[in-house]
């Protein structure tokens, strides 16, 4: 028995241990560390050791207009972003669901923007939301349509930052969902058609109910990434023009790492890791449900 | 038996040599210098280059780390207040330099230039460049890169013979370099002919960026106001920051003489947009004088003129902005002295000159007056007298961060017509006094 | 009748998809472009759609700024953390599974450090790696690399675990395999495409991540993200240089998935991640 010495090394239970530990290790400091200072008020640049402010910063922060501001704002961009590539992902998923070459070849190309460095990407993105010699603009306006001040304008910002979003995740949708439907038995199927179903009354009633699982697993990731959205914004817009792009994570970033007001940064992170979490217990419920 | 012994012995001997010496020899060593600037900084070229210099010439080993602009200062300040110590000496923006103060994260360096002092010294560097990097009478750092705001202008357009009789009739006045905003705005609107690619100003108006606050500051000294009263009460809410605010603010949405588009450009943006002759007038850093008469950043060399910056009212002195870049001495250094030598180094006769002929702004009065610079870059004449009428700074307060920018916001909601200039100013006006009151500055 | 109308909807179909691909291709397309071109053309009014080709941008990255050493340091922080990502969280997912270690709890508690915000961690993280002296070292960046991604690795895993019967175990051990051996000689090869799935996912969150790369890089080791921030200067934004750095960061990450493409479908659609 070439692995049964193994035995001594522990047993497959054990086999979990190695990462459990990694991840305490890494982590649970990090997060102690942090919940201290939630309660300190700690400036980096003032010399002087941490306070003890009770749960001041906490109650600051539900005084802080800025702070629900950004929770407006973290909430809109999440919401429209998942939201968008749920149902982009589903309806790609189901269109190149065909083995011909030609779409073979197009389910490659859709993979591609995924794999693209956010913060390299989001530049070149800024670079063609450019007013002057940006490519949009200049494409709108052969089709007569007036060009906007994409990342100047408080209203054109959001829609343009979400728009970078659901350009570089639909294919991680797209690409779950269609394994997704890839692994449902074809005799289904074949069933709904001899039985004369439509195109829809397929989908809804077989393919939608059988990918449900696929479809929980594509937003609880989508909506734990989208609602941390840091470097693209950062890249793009910085939180502005009039904050109107300002999330959670960029307004932590700058409490944390402009004004160096560590306490208040490590509350904010705090709660946007309680929302997160929170959240997903709820995803992960729905899964276990379905 | 006995050979074999002889042999170990010998061996042993031999390695316990080698170990001695070599450790004698990593003792004499000459200690490591590491420093952290950002990427593409106008002084990274020279930089380089004289650090080689030196490095052969004394044997010191220097290491530049280069990071990205908007985490320089964020790196630095970890790195200090975590006492991790990589940096022997840093190259600060004077926006920063409270913050290392109270931190007591750079060190004073009057002792090391009484022993050691830099050529022509005292008189090498105008008054202006020592005094935002001094605190209660110690000296913190040698300056390296200036930009005192000047304002541009398009010397071939003013100077054309029929541009200026257009520009009497239609206006009733001659055409010269604009020393008010009304004669600033007349000539923008003037000059602004969008058809023709070229803007009568602009701006860099980007929340987030660099200069919108500091943009709003110089509008606010320009309409004879200020910051802070003398007990740190903010004042920039006063009337002068009301209608500089809102000067600055028409010049896009009322009379769209700067780009639609300079909502979404900081510094760096605007800059070569004038330098690609598609801008008549515009304020900017120094550096904007000297780029422009450097053949791979230009298209309008030697069409760049230059002036002080506008008033609203000529009863109102003329004051520009002043920021530069400092080398510091960091206090964790164990190698304080060596970095000391290095810095003087860098700040000596011949590499500042050289520093300004590749790209930065000089801070030595010897490179003002040198015949080579004043033959490639005639805007050194000028920059003395500049730096020598009233310069003024950002607040020199380690909150500064933070007063930046919720002005920054307050003007950028302007700007998108969310709040009227009063309201946004009131609003940021008040929370820049929480910060303050916070922060310890209305203890009696 | 049917047929044919059917088939005209899928060339109907296939027209809108192929339009999708344009639109979806399209920023890279322009990154391609703007990476050919000439200082000048770049900030060009109107943009140039046909200018004269250059590889000077390419000659500058690589040639001049010497970007093949932070393509050998992301190589090696990519590759390292991924292959310990997936060796762990492999391990972890057997017996998550198979074993039900920890119940329902350990599994959540281990996905959850995923949605930990960077933010959250980065300044314990930094003031510990700065006492153990790892900053600047491959290193400090490996650990946070394979904190994002064992979670993840260890969630899809485990959905390719439930889905190999138990049987296969077994059967395998009743053949007299002892545990490990049935893990490791029946088991392992059963789950290979999905192992490839993970690998692809763990690759491009290590290949492409920002903040900590940046916190805990330095002077010696610097990833490519890192990096192409060196062309937002004070001054301007070298457009044609960092879309020359876009294509080359991009094209290991595209051939790789390319490569792997079939077993990346056949593992995500076989491990169905429940």
């Amino acid at each position: 028995m070439a692995f049964s010495r193994h035995r001594r090394f522990g047993t497959p239970q054990g086999m979990v241990f190695p990462s459990v530990f990694f991840i305490l290790i890494v982590s649970v400091y990090p997060l102690v560390y942090s919940l201290y200072m939630t309660l300190h008020d700690w400036s980096l640049t003032n010399a002087q050791p941490p306070m003890f402010v009770g749960i001041g910063n906490f109650i600051a922060l539900f005084q802080d207009s800025r702070f629900w501001y950004s929770l407006r704002t973290t909430v809109l961009f999440t919401v429209w972003v998942v939201m968008v590539e749920m149902i982009l992902g589903m309806v790609l998923a189901l269109s190149i669901s065909r083995n011909t070459r030609f779409q073979q070849i197009c389910r490659s190309i859709l993979l591609i923007p995924m794999m693209i460095t956010p913060v390299v990407l989001s530049l070149m993105w800024k670079y063609m939301y450019n007013p002057e010699y940006g490519i949009i603009n200049y494409l709108l306006h052969f089709l007569r349509i007036e060009g906007l001040i994409w990342l100047g304008e408080p209203a054109p910002a959001l829609p343009a930052v979400i728009l970078v979003d659901i350009w570089q995740w639909t294919p991680f949708v797209f690409l779950l969902l269609f394994s997704g439907i890839a692994s449902l038995p074809p005799d289904v199927f074949e069933a709904a058609q001899v039985d004369g179903a439509s195109g829809f009354q397929t989908f809804r009633y077989i393919t939608l109910p059988l990918t449900i699982p696929f479809l929980l697993v594509a937003l609880l990731i989508r909506f734990m990434d989208s609602f941390r959205i840091f470097d693209t914004i950062y890249v793009l817009t910085k939180g502005g023009p009039a904050n109107a792009t300002e999330t959670l994570s960029i307004y932590t970033y700058k409490v944390g790492f402009n004004y160096f007001n560590m306490g208040y940064a490590a509350t904010l992170s705090y709660i946007i890791l309680v929302i997160i979490t929170f959240a997903s217990q709820q995803f992960v419920k729905l899964e276990g449900k379905a | 038996m006995n050979t074999i012994h002889t042999k170990w012995y010998l061996l042993a001997v031999a390695l316990c040599v080698f170990l001695a010496v070599s450790s004698m020899v990593m003792a004499q060593e000459k200690p490591v210098l590491r420093t952290i600037v950002f990427q593409g900084w106008a002084r990274t070229p020279s930089l380089q280059k004289q650090v080689a210099e030196y490095e052969k010439l004394t044997g010191v080993k220097v290491e530049i780390e280069e990071v990205p602009f908007a985490q320089l200062h964020e790196k630095m300040i970890l790195d200090f207040a975590s006492q991790g110590g990589s940096y022997d000496f840093v190259a600060p923006l004077t926006d920063w330099f409270t913050e290392l103060v109270r931190g007591k994260y750079i060190a004073p360096i009057d002792d090391f230039i009484k022993k050691d002092p830099p050529e022509e010294w005292p008189n090498a560097f105008p008054p202006a460049l020592l005094k935002l990097q001094s605190k209660d009478g110690k000296l913190y750092g040698l300056p390296t890169h200036d930009g005192p705001i000047m304002l541009y202008y398009r010397k071939d357009l003013f100077d054309d013979s029929k541009e200026k009789e257009a520009f009497k009739k239609q206006y009733g006045y001659e055409l010269v370099p604009p020393a008010t905003w009304s004669q600033f705005l007349d000539m923008a609107k003037f000059f602004n002919r969008p058809d023709m690619n070229l803007n009568g100003t602009v701006t860099a108006a980007k929340q987030g960026g660099q200069q919108l606050a500091y943009d709003f500051f110089l509008m606010l000294w320009s309409y004879g106001g200020n910051i802070f009263d003398e007990k740190w009460h903010p004042i920039f809410n006063s009337q002068a920051g009301i209608d500089g605010l809102q000067f600055y603010v028409d010049l896009r949405n009322k009379w769209g003489v700067t780009p639609k588009a300079s909502t979404t450009y900081d510094e760096t943006e605007n800059g070569p947009i004038y330098l690609d002759s598609r801008v008549a007038l515009m304020w900017h850093w120094s550096h904007i004088a000297a780029w422009s008469e450097m053949e791979d950043r230009s298209k309008i060399i030697g069409k760049n003129g230059y002036t002080v910056f506008p008033v609203s009212d000529l009863k109102i002195s003329h004051t520009t902005l002043d920021i530069y870049w400092f080398w510091a001495i960091s206090s964790a250094s164990k190698n304080q002295e060596e970095a000391y030598k290095l810095v003087k180094w860098l700040c000596n006769k011949k590499n500042d000159k050289e520093a300004a002929q590749m790209g930065t702004i000089a801070c030595r009065l010897s490179t003002f007056k040198d015949p080579e610079i004043l033959k490639q870059f005639p805007f050194y004449e000028s920059i003395e007298k500049a730096l020598a009428a009233e310069t003024k700074t950002t607040p020199q307060i380690p909150e500064y961060a933070q007063v930046d920018d919720l002005i920054g916001i307050a003007c950028s909601k302007v700007i998108a017509g969310e709040k009227t200039a009063k309201e946004a100013l009131d609003e940021a006006a008040q929370q820049v006094e929480e910060i303050m009151k916070k922060a310890g500055y209305y203890k009696e | 009748m049917k047929r044919s109308k059917r088939k005209t909807r899928e060339i109907w179909i296939d027209i809108v998809v192929l339009i999708v691909v344009i639109l979806v291709l399209f920023p890279i397309i322009w990154t391609v472009l703007t990476s050919l071109k000439g200082r000048f053309d770049i900030s060009s009014l109107p943009p140039k759609v046909i200018f004269p080709p250059t590889l000077e941008n390419y000659h500058k990255v690589f040639v001049e700024d010497g970007f093949y050493r932070y393509f050998k340091d992301s190589i090696i922080i990519a590759t390292v953390s991924t292959v310990f990502a997936i060796f762990l969280g492999t391990m972890a997912a057997y017996s998550l599974v198979r074993y039900r270690v920890g119940g329902k709890f350990l599994p959540f508690w281990i996905l959850s450090t995923r949605m930990l915000p960077p933010i959250a961690i980065i300044l314990p993280i930094y003031i510990l790696m700065q006492r153990i002296h790892l900053i600047d070292t491959y290193a400090s960046i490996i650990i946070m690399h394979i904190l994002f991604n064992l979670p993840f690795a260890v969630w899809l895993m485990s959905g390719f675990f439930r889905e190999v019967p138990v049987e296969i175990d077994e059967a395998a051990m009743l053949d007299g395999c002892s545990v490990f051996g049935a893990f490791f000689r029946i088991l392992l090869p059963v789950v290979v495409p999905g192992m490839l799935a993970t690998t692809v996912f763990c690759l491009i969150t290590s290949w492409n991540e920002f903040l900590f790369a940046l916190i805990l890089s330095g002077r010696h080791v610097k990833t490519l993200p890192v990096a192409a921030a060196f062309y937002v200067t004070d001054r301007d934004i070298l457009w044609g240089p960092m879309a020359a750095v876009a294509v080359i960061a991009s094209i290991p990450i595209i051939i790789f998935t390319f490569l792997i493409q079939k077993h990346l479908v056949r593992g995500l659609s076989y491990g169905a991640i429940k």
